[in-house]
């Protein structure tokens, strides 16, 4: 199969992880898999007339896998002109592209759902490919299918972790992927199905409500610091990244919900949680705020004294 | 530019971001004017007006995914200067840690998938060592894929200290998130870092990191050149840069500054801050003024402007004269150059000044300064490593302000990186980045003076109109990072 990588409104992070993806990494995923890199901005002995000839004739030929890494810049009034690439503005290869692609997969928050750049107030007009924030549409449109039926694949996180991005690529290429596999943002919902609080080295805290009030502190960071871990479905506690080193929470800073559509406009302000009458404001999903807050008093009471956080 | 004879690459690959580069030729071939565009704006400073000073912590590092750590570093370093608050020893040594993992990475990523791969160009092939180039740096070769495990294996390490990379939020203003009270994490760190410098010393050096560091002149660099007979990469990049006439390429403007790189607890650098004009001067950052002239956006009623009282608006397009959303910094009004090259220069390491003093920067001898510090970093990343303090505090307790101001400066894999913030009324009023490439590959200034990039290919000698490969090099010899600069636009200041 043949793979053509994009870079719009991005930083470029998302490459970086792909990067560093061990096995199969990028030279295995051809020999292993048969995906062939036709054309990534980093991996590439063309330049110049020769890239722009070469994305012509996918304009013209089908490709079968259009990755597209950042969000489509489509101001100022619609022109392009903030993004140039490759001869002309950047979303005219998109559109054009698009048309030919068997499937397009979105990688990283902002080609899924603008990320980034999209915080307000937006005004160079970022989108992503099929919606922006939680909002349908993007720059495709709502309705747009590839060749093979499928919307945009998304596979959000600032950045994607390579473990997501391969496995997805990898069940394309051996046709398990159906769009019936994807979910309501057309994420594959087997990849986006647990919450990031699995497998969160800080969960026994949780249970017992020990909750930290400063970063570095021993303890859970839901309550005081922001931390989004029982709100978005992410997968980086449990596979981690880096052979299992590491993660946010492992790291001992919150997660701030970098793979939720909403990202980053609804975590803001980061490190701190909302909270109403000392409740956050965000609870975990399908936990009603009376069951939560008589659950939390009790958790408090049987706290064992080693997890007791020491104050001051 | 609107002569016929104009060599124009749209993109640039192999270059972290979007980049064109244009260049005329007169009638001999020779460049005469060279325009680098960064083709993309973002304005990242627009959207963090108005958020908490914490939140530019979440939204820095995500303006570049190659120098991400350095993003964190130093908008950690501007918090902690706003919120005045002491890092403990530890919070030192991890930053440090977490950053040297970051820049040294970059670096040897720079060479053997973005630099490297031009050496295996079938115009080399009649050359004598291009065999033993085109097996080991073509894209794909023995040493591509080599490094590509070695790195992966090295960037274990950022796991254990950062958690994850790019974009994370260990560096804090008060020290680093960790709790490395976990000995295990610590040494199963130190174990992959000494894998990785085992293997930079086999494959890269050919020697011992400690045996490198002794040779500080040209003659001692030719003793180790025999000594290898292009066994290590290190070898064959320097014998074949040369034979390859890499080291008659792209000299610059030979000015150089260094904001200084990797904070140490008493206030020093490991690589100490200056300005080399001819002569080692102090370095300010108050002297970097920005210029608009040939930048997209609406000229100033005052032509250069330190960051702090920029007010630019992009503009509608309309004048043909101006060609990139990069703005053009400068150092009192002269055109410097940032970057590794620049740091070793500033640092007088005796290897690379003495290369220096005798022929010039050049491609090569700013690939090699690139490899020096990168070896110099990981001997220090040793002894921090070892000086993390089991059970001592990673970081101190910050109150925030509601109202100040704070600078942090720093040093990406690819230069200078300064932040600066103000707050007023507990939301942030004004955020400033200056990145490396926005001075490599900025364009002309209001003196009509080329950027440092631009500077380096003017006088080179073009062979192909349609591989134009000497500009490649030149380019690629930067390190650009595109990604940075132009996503760095400002809107209203």
């Amino acid at each position: 199969m043949k793979l053509l990588w994009l870079q719009g409104a991005s930083c470029s992070g998302c490459s970086m992880n792909f990067m560093c993806a061990k096995r199969p990494n990028p030279m295995e995923l051809q020999e292993q898999y048969g995906i062939e890199f036709v054309f990534h901005p980093s991996i590439t002995h063309l330049s110049g007339k020769k890239v722009q000839e070469l994305l012509f004739v996918y304009t013209k030929e089908p490709i079968d896998l259009l990755v597209v890494e950042g969000g489509v810049m489509t101001g100022p009034d619609n022109t392009g002109r903030y993004h140039h690439y490759a001869g002309k503005p950047f979303m005219e290869w998109v559109t054009e592209l698009s048309r030919n692609a068997r499937h397009i997969i979105a990688v990283g928050s902002c080609s899924s759902f603008g990320g980034i750049p999209v915080i307000s107030p937006n005004n160079n007009d970022v989108k992503g490919l099929q919606f922006v924030m939680r909002k349908p549409g993007g720059f495709l449109g709502e309705h747009f299918k590839t060749l093979s039926g499928f919307p945009v694949i998304n596979i959000p996180g600032c950045p994607a972790h390579w473990m997501n991005v391969i496995t997805v690529l990898i069940d394309i290429c051996l046709g398990r992927l159906t769009p019936k596999d994807l979910d309501e943002y057309n994420r594959p919902e087997y990849v986006f199905k647990d919450y990031l609080h699995q497998g969160c080295p800080k969960n026994e805290y949780f249970e017992y409500r020990q909750e930290a009030t400063q970063i570095g502190e021993e303890g859970c960071m839901f309550e005081n610091l922001g931390c989004h871990g029982p709100l978005v479905k992410c997968n980086a506690n449990i596979h981690r990244w880096f052979d299992g080193w590491g993660s946010c929470t492992w790291a001992g800073f919150p997660c701030i919900g970098c793979v939720s559509p909403g990202f980053p406009e609804e975590s803001f302000p980061l490190f701190k949680t909302a909270k109403l009458a000392g409740i956050p404001i965000k609870l975990p999903e399908g936990v009603k705020k009376s069951a939560y807050f008589q659950s939390k008093i009790l958790a408090d009471r049987a706290c064992p004294d080693r997890l007791k956080i020491k104050k001051g | 530019m609107s002569n016929s004879k104009i060599i124009d690459i749209d993109p640039v690959t192999r270059v972290e971001g979007d980049l064109r580069f244009q260049a005329r030729c007169d009638e001999n071939g020779l460049v005469t004017e060279a325009h680098a565009s960064g083709s993309m704006f973002r304005g990242f400073e627009r959207f963090l007006i108005g958020k908490a000073p914490m939140d530019a912590l979440g939204i820095t590092p995500r303006i570049c995914g190659m120098c991400s750590a350095a993003q964190s570093y130093v908008c950690s370093n501007a918090l902690r200067d706003l919120f005045q608050v002491e890092m403990p020893a530890n919070g030192y040594h991890i930053k440090n840690i977490v950053l040297g993992i970051e820049n040294i990475q970059n670096h040897f990523t720079h060479f053997y998938l973005l630099f490297g791969p031009d050496l295996a160009h079938p115009r080399y092939e009649k050359k004598k060592l291009y065999q033993k180039i085109n097996q080991r740096f073509r894209i794909n070769g023995e040493s591509y894929k080599r490094f590509i495990t070695l790195r992966n294996d090295f960037m274990n390490m950022m796991g254990i200290f950062g958690g994850r990379w790019p974009h994370n939020l260990a560096m804090q203003p008060g020290g680093t998130s960790e709790s490395l009270n976990d000995r295990l994490r610590v040494n199963y760190g130190y174990s992959h870092f000494l894998a990785f410098k085992k293997g930079i010393e086999t494959f890269f050096l050919g020697c011992s990191i400690q045996e490198w560091l002794k040779i500080d002149t040209l003659a001692k660099l030719d003793d180790y050149l025999e000594k290898q007979q292009n066994r290590s990469d290190l070898s064959l990049f320097l014998r074949a840069g040369i034979a390859f006439g890499l080291d008659k390429l792209g000299k610059g403007p030979e000015k150089y500054i260094s904001s200084g790189a990797y904070d140490l607890i008493d206030g020093s650098f490991l690589f100490k801050p200056g300005f080399y004009d001819g002569t080692f001067k102090d370095f300010s950052h108050q002297h970097i003024t920005e210029s608009v002239k040939y930048s997209f956006f609406e000229d100033d009623e005052i032509p250069g402007h330190h960051p702090f009282q920029g007010k630019t608006l992009p503009d509608n397009g309309g004048n043909k004269e101006k060609y990139s959303w990069v703005k053009a910094p400068r150092y009192q009004d002269q055109v410097v150059e940032v970057g590794p090259l620049a740091r070793m220069i500033v640092l007088q390491d005796p290897l690379i000044l003495d290369l220096f003093k005798q022929n010039g920067a050049s491609v090569w001898l700013r690939v090699f300064a690139r490899f020096q510090e990168a070896i110099r970093t990981l001997a220090t990343l040793d002894e921090w490593i070892l000086s993390i303090r089991i059970n001592a505090p990673n970081i101190n307790h910050w109150e925030e302000v509601t109202q100040g101001e704070g600078v942090g400066m720093g040093s990406a894999a690819r230069g200078i990186l300064g932040h600066w913030i103000q707050v007023e009324k507990g939301i942030i009023s004004r955020y400033q980045v200056i990145t490396p490439t926005a001075i490599n590959a900025s364009p002309k200034d209001y003196n009509h003076l080329p950027g440092p990039m631009e500077m380096a290919t003017i006088g080179t000698q073009i062979q192909d109109d349609n591989d134009p490969l000497e500009l490649l090099h030149i380019i690629r010899s930067y390190d650009p990072c595109l990604v940075c600069s132009c996503h760095v636009g400002k809107i209203n200041g």
